[in-house]
């Protein structure tokens, strides 16, 4: 069972959408990733790079008709973080208001 | 945990006796600790601090990403209806006297099949399924078909009923289809789930 832990990694706005959109998928093509969150390559780009640095995300390259063309996954570790991001967030947003 | 990690989380606790600590996280050298002040719900981190208002933006967030990766993984009406043919094609061919030629041809079909879906698409959904209780079916679905396939194979060679491979091949088919219009259905709604809100 995952456990809940906010991942500093993951919160970020570009970031957390990316892991989101990922989550039901095998892979998504980078400009597909790029349409869907309405951001700039370089921007797409940098996230990607992070969260492949951190090992939540991998990447494949593939050729169509002669066109290069980059593939990215989630990795197990990815999800499981992931996963547990979302439950502290449904944690946190669950929280009753306590007056001092 | 660092010893001063540890003093970083009980002075919080002492500060705030009367707030629900909620999470500890230890992330390389700090503690990530959220808890509960008032109306504000924040974490240790005060360069990532989360309120609890930011944390329902982000799972709200999470659902319309989410909806999209579904919306983008819909398998084509074509794909399902294809998968079927060749597997259909697949178990017939067995009611051909010398069928190994020709096997390689619905082999092929749907490796091609599966590639031009995946690459047209853009995106694709998750190759083995997640839960315990759809890899049980996905297993079960992977034997029956095998005993369908080699039992077709059997029975006509033992007692020579060539029709038999093409019934069995028309309604493995048959379920081959019924099970991707299922599955197109249940990525359509948990696409139009994020949608609706």
């Amino acid at each position: 069972m995952t456990e809940a832990l906010l991942n500093t990694v993951i919160h970020a706005p570009n970031r957390l959408r990316i892991c989101a959109i990922l989550t039901p998928l095998q892979e998504a093509e980078f400009q597909v990733l790029r349409d869907e969150l309405g951001v700039s390559d370089s921007v797409l780009s940098k996230h990607l790079k992070q969260l492949e640095a951190a090992g939540y995300v991998a990447f494949r390259k593939g050729a169509v008709n002669g066109r290069q063309r980059l593939w990215a996954g989630l990795t197990k570790a990815g999800r499981l973080a992931f996963s547990g991001h979302v439950k502290a967030l449904h944690r946190l947003a669950s929280i009753d208001d306590v007056q001092p | 945990m660092l010893l001063s990690q540890v003093a970083v989380a009980r002075s919080i606790n002492a500060a705030f006796h009367y707030g629900k600590t909620y999470v500890a996280k230890v992330e390389r050298h700090c503690v990530v600790l959220a808890f509960q002040t008032g109306k504000r719900v924040k974490t240790m981190d005060r360069k990532n601090e989360i309120t609890r208002d930011e944390a329902q933006a982000a799972l709200n967030s999470i659902e319309t990403m989410e909806s999209a990766g579904y919306r983008r993984a819909v398998p084509r009406r074509w794909f399902g209806a294809g998968i079927a043919f060749f597997i259909a094609s697949l178990f017939a061919l067995y009611a051909l006297q010398d069928p190994y030629p020709y096997i390689v041809l619905p082999i092929l079909g749907i490796a091609i099949l599966i590639v031009s879906a995946r690459e047209s698409a853009g995106a694709y959904g998750r190759d083995f399924p997640a839960t315990k209780a759809s890899k049980l079916a996905f297993v079960l679905f992977i034997a029956l078909m095998l005993v369908a396939f080699l039992g077709s194979i059997f029975i006509r060679r033992a007692y020579d009923v060539s029709w038999l491979p093409v019934v069995v091949g028309l309604l493995a088919g048959l379920l081959v289809f019924w099970i991707s219009e299922g599955e197109r259905r249940s990525y359509l709604a948990k696409a139009e789930a994020g949608q609706v809100k």
